[in-house]
């Protein structure tokens, strides 16, 4: 009895903890509806259209759309889109379109690339079993084949943990063949607002399934549930990024970048454009451009699905594609 | 002559000294003739020489009962990540023998990471000023558990970004002090909980801090 009394707090604690490693699995099978991007119909073709279908995705990704590009396609200007953590290519739609329209009439023209990122779009198993790694070597698989096919003119655009992704890749020279051109940063995340992330190690198996449920509109192109063993890959990847920005990070030659930040935002700490502007660095030591942004959106260029936009929200998404556009263009003015 | 005798002299030599000079100064400015208030930078001299005046001569530090102890305390977040952050700083401590037979220890502390911040240049540069009250169950074990309160404040430098640079800090945590020698130094270790997250604040707290009586 008294080994019991002096013990009981501990065994609670396990007690709790093991209950944790039991509700640890998303509830899907049974809970999630079938227009989730987690439910489990979802790419069942009588429900749902062809956005976030693996067919779709084929369809929006350069190299498997266009597969035999011309000469004069060779040297027009590629953007790579990358998008967030549990989301999919839906994230760029908007840019895609505004690109559309930019492009109409034009021989000049912009090539856009959404691609999906690995262990995203599929089934909640499928992103569950995922790392950081796999979320990245589609984006890096994209870029080799346009780089292998001949394009010349490629540059990036990331949002949240798309910013983090492309790092960690220009950390490890994967770019050395060809650098890109351009980087765009909307809203990156280095540092989580959520602070409870930097327990996700720790207490994630008693933490169990995290369940962020979005608009009607947004339900079949996130992942509602965010799996514990995805939260604690996130902060692995952007604690990664976080000590090297500590340390000092610089992009190979010829890469301009910038970096456009909500002043509030509720995933994407605004601390984040402080790390990449201490410790981010051009080829040449010179400082990397940052815009604090008039915002209360994560990912605020992605208007689609949201509950309320303003007019503000509606300004700053068309001056930061314009901005985009023009850099794109006169890249290809500038390497005729 | 004990300092309760050396301050009250000290406070009829100021009376004596501050009456010409507030004479001189009305004679410049004629409102201040009228008025029979004295000016705030003397009341603030007053006030601050009763509080000199008080508090060596209150029981607290009633024939010599009182202990100050000097630390150096360094604390990180818990992670289980490589590449905490760490911030570092002095901290002085007060105990005395009639406040709970010196159980409960104010502390004060300053902690930083300049120079962390000097030798990796995308570190912010970030500073905390705490006070805390810290309960020792067994002051006089080796083996001492601890509960104690930060409070206090954090400010980091947002290089002009315009960021929500400054936030409040309570953190309780529950320790262990190895009070080594008969308690003239030790070792303070503690895990803790940041009750306010901001930026740069996150929830897991750990600390150690080496300790001396002074």
């Amino acid at each position: 009895m008294r080994f019991a009394r002096k013990w009981s707090p501990v065994l609670l604690a396990m007690g709790l903890v093991g209950m944790g490693c039991q509700i640890n699995q998303p509830e899907c099978d049974s809970n999630c509806i079938d227009h989730w991007l987690d439910g489990p119909n979802y790419f069942d073709s009588s429900q749902d259209a062809l956005r976030g279908t693996p067919a779709f995705n084929a369809r929006v990704r350069l190299s498997t759309r266009d597969s035999q590009p011309d000469s004069s396609q060779l040297r027009l200007p590629v953007i790579i889109c990358v998008h967030g953590f549990a989301a999919t290519t839906y994230e760029w739609s908007e840019f895609a379109d505004t690109v559309a329209a930019y492009n109409a009439g034009r021989s000049d023209s912009i090539l856009v690339s959404r691609v999906l990122l690995g262990g995203h779009g599929g089934d909640i198993g499928e992103f569950q079993a995922s790392t950081w790694r796999d979320w990245q070597a589609t984006v890096l698989k994209e870029y080799d084949t346009l780089v292998a096919r001949g394009y010349q003119n490629i540059s990036f655009a990331a949002s949240s943990t798309g910013g983090p992704l492309l790092l960690e890749a220009f950390a490890a020279g994967a770019f050395q063949k060809q650098a890109p051109r351009h980087v765009y940063f909307i809203d990156p995340i280095i540092v989580a607002t959520d602070k409870f992330l930097t327990l996700a190690p720790i207490l994630g198996p008693m933490i169990g399934n995290v369940e962020m449920e979005g608009t009607a509109e947004e339900q079949p192109y996130w992942y509602n549930n965010r799996p514990t063993e995805q939260l604690t890959e996130l902060y692995t990847l952007i604690n990664r990024c976080k000590n090297r920005l500590e340390d000092g990070q610089k992009l190979p030659a010829g890469v301009s970048l910038k970096v456009y930040k909500s002043k509030k935002d509720e995933s994407a700490d605004p601390v984040s454009a402080l790390y990449l502007k201490k410790g981010l660095r051009q080829s040449g030591g010179r400082p990397i451009a940052v815009e604090m942004v008039e915002s209360k959106l994560h990912v605020f260029t992605r208007l689609a699905g949201r509950e309320k936009v303003s007019a503000r929200d509606r300004q700053n998404q068309s001056r930061v594609f314009a901005e985009m556009i023009h850099d794109l263009s006169a890249s290809l003015a500038e390497n005729p | 002559m004990n300092l309760t005798k050396i301050a009250l002299i000290r406070m009829a030599g100021q009376r004596c000294r501050i009456a010409p000079l507030f004479e001189r100064k009305s004679e410049t400015s004629p409102t201040m003739v009228s008025s029979s208030r004295l000016p705030r930078n003397s009341l603030f001299q007053w006030a601050l020489t009763l509080g000199l005046v008080l508090l060596p001569g209150s029981r607290w530090a009633d024939a010599g009962e009182g202990l100050m102890a000097w630390s150096f305390r360094v604390q990180g977040t818990v992670d289980m990540r490589p590449g905490n952050d760490y911030f570092a700083g002095p901290s002085l401590y007060y105990s005395n023998y009639n406040v709970f037979n010196h159980k409960l220890q104010l502390g004060a502390s300053f902690l930083t990471n300049r120079p962390e911040a000097a030798w990796r240049r995308g570190v912010p540069v970030q500073d905390w000023y705490l006070l805390t009250p810290l309960w020792h169950w067994k002051r006089n074990g080796f083996f001492d558990p601890t509960f104690q309160m930060d409070m206090g404040w954090t400010w980091f430098d947002d290089e002009g970004l315009g960021l929500d640079n400054t936030a409040f800090i309570v953190a309780p945590s529950l320790g262990v002090n190895f009070n080594i020698n008969q308690g003239r130094y030790g070792l303070h270790t503690c895990l803790g909980y940041q009750a306010i997250t901001s930026s740069l604040v996150n929830p897991g707290l750990a600390l150690v801090e080496i300790w001396a009586m002074f």
